[in-house]
């Protein structure tokens, strides 16, 4: 009986046991169940959502937004944006190169993860626009054909779509935030230089500051920052910088609209366009000087400063200062005197009726031997050749002379030159399409890394006309100017047509002659001022003789000085990119059939033609030419 | 029974008189003189073509549409603002004859076409287009006559006069661009009566000058001047921002009259101006 009962006893203790255990399994499966679920959660709400909230049950850590710590991320971007901008500006002197490109890149990339660090969003909700931006822009070259765009909206569209869906709209917003590094994208690669040549802005104060002055991706850095004590102290910095630097008069801007730029396009206006800026002391720094030195007179103290900073460069690398043709003191007059010459602003704009201007190009071909080997005890040479195409719309009868040289960097900064034989050496264009290939031989082996300067010299034939339209008035009375001549400036000199035009070819004369310059209507009585200025128009060439003509019919006959109707000269060789500033003079009357005779009511237009007949040199330099020597 | 016919021959009798006056009639009781439409003018289609070649003749030919009440003279037109190194045109600028206006005789009113004939030259070196804007001015003199019925009533504080009431009256134009838009009653007690006319331009063009004519109240003759004119108060300049001016015109009472109806009638001269803003393309 006791050993039934110890049985039945035991039999009980094991079905208990068996139960615990079964209860015990459950549990334990229904807790891996649950965490399952939760983790399952936890990644959906990092990869769509902001911070994801606690589970509600206990047990598990909430999942925490550990990504980023912060730090890191912005900073890095910071510091090599610090770089990337020093390296662009100082180093490869706004000129463009594929290390610059990559290195934008990178930064584009990084500011993506400082952004959604920064803002506490997650990295696919911000990545994705900047994704689909990219794929529009290089790979489909930012077509916009309807047929294209018909099909590649909607499936950007529902690619966009799909977060929002499972977010209810949650991500609307780190979507749009994601642009923000695209179009810092673009101010680095050379937006607002672009804008500046379509929209025919004066390069002058704030968008020389913003162009040259500005580390954009460092300034996108600070303000990804996290809120730190002296994270703080380098966003106010940041924005003390942007004070000084752009507190200066605001330009006119233009009015024409634009096609969406390439990469190319963009990196060749930045290129043009820092060409062109003369360098000169940080205005920041300058402005920050004055503000201590002379704070009662800043802007006096600045503009002082600058143009010091600015003649003091232009000296320094003259190259009649080095040849010793000129001191560093007659340099700095000379200097002060063009300056001042250069109160005289004579602008001019694009002819956009010219749809095809003269223009020269070479092209690196991909079977260009950028990297060749020859053996020690050989003195072989390779010859470089280089496509050249010449655009002549207007058939001129151009003829070129070539040449080549190779340069080499030393280690100690100096530079070597290896001349070099280029063939053809004379060309003879009359045709409106020309294609050659040049080839340049160097006279002795090389060894190195060499960067091949080819030029072209357009001798002879090169012109390029401007015009400009006036309108004559004759002699009115009060009612009719105000009646008319708000029309008069609404119907032919809308915009930007009071300046005088040029197509967009190597060189051109921008002139304009009236009460003011910017004045076109031209009233009986007035005395009249006339300027011109010839203009460089890429930064790879230069001017080397010109002769310039300015018809103004009858009204030539009226001008106090003819030299300002033409005239010849050479071009400074110290700065190949600057104006070239011609004569001016006066026009004290009118012919009749261009005042009296108009009467009361009549009034006319008429365009001025001006021609510049020039030689004009065209470089191309192909970098990182490397001979390798290979010792047998 | 016997009055069927009767009415039956009434009712025709009144259908016919009722529905036989037609497009002549209606005509006889036009009001002519009345809105504010004035001389017209566009560019014949084609004339010129949208685009012209170089080395080409071409031709302008405006159409002028008297569409005002009176006649319309010394009608200028112009074209301004060619520059001769794109195109020649001969002359610039002709007188045309005088214009009726609408009227019985007239009632669409008097038409002219007037041509210009042009020659392109030569575009700039290397341009494929040049985009001439140009104007097209048409100046002309014409007149405008205002009537209307209104009461005087020289004894303002009368009580016992139970003849017509003054009231400040608007009106929708005499048939020109210049018209009186109102006209208001200022009753000095014993004196005379001023009648302040708003003379406006509601045209779309410009008016340039304004003369007062002959202006009468009843038989009267009514001395009536510009309120706000130079030596000659009968003569208004108008400026370009400024379209109207106020007439003046004034009559004496003589002792005890009761109130009347009168009619007063105002006549003026005007010189008026049409611009338009053309375009013509030279092409390649």
């Amino acid at each position: 009986m006791i050993v039934a009962e110890d049985d039945e006893k035991s039999a009980k203790k094991e079905e208990t046991a068996e139960q615990e255990q079964a209860a015990e399994a459950e549990e334990r499966a229904a807790r891996s169940t649950t965490r399952q679920a939760q983790a399952m959660s936890g990644l959906f709400n990092r990869l769509m959502k902001s911070t994801p909230k606690a589970t509600p049950q206990g047990g598990d850590r909430p999942l925490e937004f550990r990504q980023y710590s912060g730090l890191a991320i912005p900073l890095s971007l910071v510091i090599f944006g610090l770089l990337h901008w020093a390296l662009k500006v100082f180093v490869y002197d706004g000129q463009p190169h594929t290390f610059l490109f990559i290195s934008s890149f990178a930064l584009f990339i990084l500011a993506g993860f400082a952004l959604a660090g920064s803002l506490e969003r997650s990295r696919l909700s911000i990545a994705l626009p900047m994704f689909i931006f990219m794929v529009w822009y290089s790979v489909y070259e930012g077509n916009i054909d309807p047929g294209f765009l018909a099909v590649f909206i909607p499936v950007a569209g529902a690619i966009l779509f799909l977060p929002l869906l499972l977010t209810k709209g949650a991500s609307a917003k780190p979507e749009l935030i994601g642009l923000l590094p695209v179009l810092f994208f673009f101010l680095d690669l050379g937006l607002l230089p672009w804008l500046a040549e379509q929209f025919h802005w004066a390069v002058t104060g704030i968008i020389e500051s913003l162009i040259v002055w500005t580390p954009w991706w460092a300034y996108f850095g600070v303000f990804t920052l996290p809120r730190k004590g002296w994270a703080d102290v380098l966003k106010v910095i940041g924005v003390l910088y942007a004070v000084l630097l752009l507190v200066v008069p605001t330009t006119d801007f233009g009015h024409q609209s634009a096609q969406l730029p390439g990469f190319t396009e963009l990196s060749a206006a930045q290129e043009r366009v820092l060409q062109k800026i003369p360098k000169g002391e940080n205005k920041a720094k300058s402005r920050f000087i004055c503000l201590l030195e002379e704070p009662t007179n800043v802007e006096e103290c600045f503009q002082k400063r600058q143009e010091d900073s600015l003649i003091k460069d232009i000296c320094e690398n003259d190259e009649q200062v080095d040849t010793g043709v000129l001191t560093f003191t007659e340099c700095e007059s000379r200097e002060r005197e063009r300056l001042q010459q250069e109160q005289i602003q004579v602008q001019g704009i694009e002819d956009a009726a010219i749809r095809q201007p003269t223009k020269a190009e070479f092209k690196v071909s991909d079977y260009f031997p950028q990297v060749t080997y020859r053996r020690a005890d050989e003195d072989t040479t390779t010859t470089y050749p280089v496509d050249l195409k010449m655009d002549n719309p207007r058939e001129l009868p151009l003829r070129l002379t070539f040449s080549c040289h190779f340069k080499k960097q030393g280690s100690d900064s100096t530079e070597t030159n290896v001349s070099g034989t280029a063939l053809p050496e004379q060309l003879t264009v009359n045709g409106k399409t020309t294609r050659t290939t040049l080839a340049c031989t160097p006279d002795e082996s090389l060894d190195g890394t060499y960067t091949l300067v080819y030029e072209a010299l357009i001798i002879d034939g090169l012109q390029t006309h401007s015009r400009l339209k006036r309108a004559f008035i004759g002699e009115k009375t009060l009612s009719w100017k105000e009646e008319w001549i708000p029309k008069i400036r609404q119907a032919h000199f809308p915009g930007q047509e009071h300046l005088s035009k040029a197509p967009e070819e190597f060189a051109h004369i921008n002139f304009a002659f009236g009460k003011t310059l910017e004045d076109p209507i031209i009233e009986q009585g007035s005395t009249l001022f006339l300027a011109a200025t010839i203009e460089n128009n890429f930064p790879n060439g230069k001017i080397i003789s010109y002769d310039y003509e300015l018809d103004l019919e009858r009204l030539s006959s009226y001008v106090d000085n003819p030299a300002c109707l033409r005239g010849s000269g050479t071009a400074p060789a110290s700065d190949s990119s600057r104006a070239i500033y011609l004569p001016t003079c006066i026009l004290t009357d009118l012919p009749p059939e261009l005042g009296e005779d108009l009467g009361d009511e009549l009034y006319l237009t008429k365009e001025f033609k001006a021609t510049l007949s020039y030689q004009y040199a065209v470089k191309k330099e192909i970098r990182d030419v490397k001979v390798q020597v290979v010792q047998s | 029974m016997k009055l069927l016919p009767v009415v039956l021959v009434l009712f025709l009798l009144m259908a016919l008189v009722a529905c036989s006056s037609g497009p002549g009639d209606r005509l006889l009781q036009y009001n002519f003189k009345q809105g504010f439409n004035g001389l017209q003018f566009r560019l014949v289609e084609n004339a010129p073509p949208q685009e012209v070649y170089p080395h080409a003749d071409f031709t302008i030919i405006v159409e002028l549409d008297n569409q005002a009440a009176y006649d319309v003279r010394d009608v200028w037109v112009r074209l301004l603002g060619f520059d001769e190194q794109y195109f020649l045109l001969y002359p610039p600028e002709q007188v045309v004859d005088d214009l009726a206006g609408r009227s019985l005789t007239a009632p669409g009113g008097d038409k002219r076409f007037v041509e210009f004939e042009g020659t392109s030259q030569e575009l700039f070196p290397g341009a494929e287009e040049y985009v001439a804007d140009y104007f097209i001015k048409v100046q002309y003199d014409s007149e405008m006559e205002f009537s209307d019925t209104l009461c005087v009533n020289p004894q303002l504080y009368a009580v016992y006069d139970a003849g017509c009431q003054v009231e400040e009256k608007r009106y929708n134009g005499q048939g020109a661009p210049l018209a009186i838009t109102e006209l208001e009653e200022v009753i000095s007690s014993g004196t005379g009566v001023e009648f302040r006319l708003l003379l406006e331009n509601k045209g779309r063009g410009k008016v340039k000058t304004a003369t007062v004519g002959r202006a009468r109240l009843g038989n009267d003759p009514l001395e009536c001047e510009f309120s706000a004119s130079g030596v000659d108060k009968r003569k208004q300049v108008f400026r370009a921002e400024e379209q109207e001016a106020t007439v003046l015109c004034r009559k004496a009472f003589v002792g005890g009259q009761n109130s009347y109806t009168t009619t007063i009638s105002v006549e003026f001269q005007y010189e008026y101006e049409l611009v338009e803003q053309k375009e013509l393309a030279l092409v390649k």
